[in-house]
């Protein structure tokens, strides 16, 4: 298993980019492709491989046949049996265990056979590529981009390696003229995405790796940590997260860019959001984006929801008749979010209908909001009322990710019980927090790393901070690059006892 | 034609949006107008089908990048 914080990544990297830019142009693209053979067969079971190269011939299969009948029902059958196909691999692998355990706890109640549960090692980014796939055949049916009759370059899309440890979720419009053309080497590109590897290392090991240990020791044994420990936690455990799978989209995103291919953002400062709709437009964007293109818009433009809607118009009149709909459709929308995080129902309860629920409360209950906010005459455009519309983001998508975390539902609502169970303030104040598997002095560098992570997400609001760097002295940006190298260097946590090798969204 | 098509549009604007005081140009985004996020953007697309009498295919939905480049493909449309 190879980790993209460990060593031996950065130096593979770096002499797969020197390949890179040695061999011709038109031959880059062919690089690449076995850049991601190699990552791919250490990274996960090479065996693996086998779902991931099924898929890609499916796919292939499936874009010739659109592309020789573009209309008609030829390609019609082709998209939905291309679908089915992938999104059976991905079912087979990722969903059967879910399947079967709740087909035996039925069983149970009923007196019937229990069967054994399956067990299948998934290939590396599974959903991800998945959903790349299932995106980019549902363009090529609504023309939205070409059907691509090439197997190489097919394989490409799906298993470009940058892609296979969290994603984004790309799609081939925007990738189609990046892959396969041939890049030169540019300076400028080549040292931004280093510096923006080198910021993500930092995220993961400074920040990510420390607040882990903490969010495990608390979550670990709750009732041990009772009241503000498990708050504690869960406010620790959205830097985890966030600094871990933004970190990561971070390496992923700025190695991607030394090849002179740009992938889309994943993140756009979430917790800056004034609600927990804005933070699901800036948190896992990708993921938003594709289930808005792909479910949610066809989900509200059937032919089943409209006429929905024209008869709860003439019956419960025009805003009911939109709403209504709308809704259903995000029911659907984010019970499937749910699910794609995992099969399990701690996904579909705490985190799918845990945010439905935030979101549609949110917008039935903004008319009452406004009076009230009139009422106390709140000034709704000042520094203050925006810090207290984020932390209340925050802590509701710390709910949520209670569930995320624990194990299973049941120990995220024992979590919630406890947390409220005993009134312990001062273990803030009396060196309780250093108790907790990290050592004093690692708290503060936690801490500090907190902090400088704020404000380059504060001016990352404003203006790119690359951008920012790029104008400075020659003299100064070195300092910075080389002060971040000597920071995750010195404070980074690797090594046996923290286990840096697996992102959070890797088991996706 | 395209002011006839403009005076309409409005209309449906108004109608969604319930909002009388908007004023739509070529040049117009959803981020001009309040309210107009990726959901009530499908209710937008329906009404002005409805309107029109036409029907949108998934490129227009996911690609129209303005008022502007709605008003020509309803021209193209009707």
């Amino acid at each position: 298993m190879m980790s993209i914080t460990s060593l031996q990544f950065v130096v593979l990297f770096l002499v797969s980019v020197g390949i890179y830019y040695l061999i011709p142009g038109r031959l880059q693209w062919y690089a690449l492709i076995a850049f991601s053979a190699y990552f791919f067969c250490v990274s996960s079971k090479p065996v693996t491989g086998l779902y991931l190269a099924a898929s890609i011939l499916i796919t292939t299969a499936v874009s010739t046949v659109m592309k020789k009948n573009r209309e008609g029902r030829g390609a019609k059958a082709a998209l939905i049996a291309g679908i089915l196909a992938n999104l059976g691999i991905l079912a087979l692998l990722k969903y059967s265990g879910f399947f079967v355990s709740n087909l035996n706890a039925a069983g149970r109640l009923l007196g019937g056979p229990q069967i054994p549960m399956p067990s299948f090692a998934s290939p590396l980014g599974v959903s991800f590529y998945t959903f790349s796939i299932v995106g980019y055949l549902l363009d090529c049916y609504w023309g939205i981009t070409e059907p691509e009759t090439n197997l190489l370059k097919n394989a490409l899309f799906a298993g470009y390696y940058p892609l296979l440890t969290s994603g984004p979720i790309v799609r081939h419009k925007d990738l189609k003229d990046q892959l396969y053309a041939a890049h030169r080497f540019d300076w400028e590109r080549v040292t931004f995405g280093l510096q923006r590897i080198f910021w993500g290392i930092f995220k993961k090991l400074v920040i990510s790796a420390r607040a882990g240990v903490i969010v495990d020791t608390v979550y670990s044994d709750t009732e041990a940590y009772p009241g503000l420990y498990i708050w504690v936690a869960a406010l620790l455990f959205m830097v985890q997260l966030y600094t871990d799978f933004s970190g990561c989209m971070d390496i992923i995103i700025g190695a991607s860019e030394c090849y002179g291919i740009i992938l889309p953002e994943n993140f756009r400062t979430p917790f800056f959001s004034r609600s927990v709709q804005e933070y699901w437009q800036r948190w896992h964007i990708t993921l938003g984006l594709w289930m808005k293109d792909y479910l949610m818009y066809p989900i509200l433009r059937s032919r089943a929801f409209r006429n929905m809607g024209k008869s709860l118009k003439k019956s419960l009149g025009k805003k009911a008749a939109r709403q209504i709909p709308t809704y259903l459709g995000m029911l659907i929308l984010w019970i499937v979010i749910g699910l794609w995080h995992g099969g399990a129902w701690k996904y579909i309860l705490g985190e799918g209908m845990w945010f439905f629920a935030c979101i549609v409360l949110g917008q039935l209950m903004e008319p009452v909001f406004k009076k009230w906010i009139a009422a106390l005459h709140i000034n709704t455009e000042t520094f203050s009322w925006h810090l207290f519309q984020s932390a209340r983001v925050y802590l509701l998508v710390c709910i949520g990710n209670l569930f995320f975390r624990l194990n299973s539902f049941r120990e995220a609502l024992k979590a919630m019980r406890l947390s409220v169970s005993r009134f312990n303030p001062w273990i803030l104040f009396d060196g309780s927090l250093d108790q907790l598997g990290l050592s004093d002095k690692n708290v503060r560098v936690l801490f500090a790393g907190i902090l400088v992570l704020l404000v380059v997400s504060a001016l990352q609001e404003k203006e790119s901070v690359r951008k920012m760097i790029a104008r400075q002295n020659l003299v100064f940006r070195w300092i910075l690059y080389v002060g971040l190298i000597w920071l995750i260097v010195v404070f980074g946590m690797y090594g046996p006892g923290y286990d840096a090798a697996s992102f959070i969204y890797q088991q996706f | 034609m395209r002011e006839e098509i403009y005076e309409r549009l409005t209309e449906v604007f108004h109608d969604v949006f319930d909002d009388d005081s908007i004023e739509i140009g070529d040049a117009t985004t959803a981020a001009d107008i309040d309210g107009w996020d990726s959901l009530t953007h499908i209710s937008l697309l329906s009404a002005v089908e409805d309107e029109f009498d036409i029907t949108f295919d998934m490129k227009a939905v996911q690609g129209l990048k303005n008022v502007g480049a709605m008003v020509d493909l309803i021209e193209d449309m009707i």
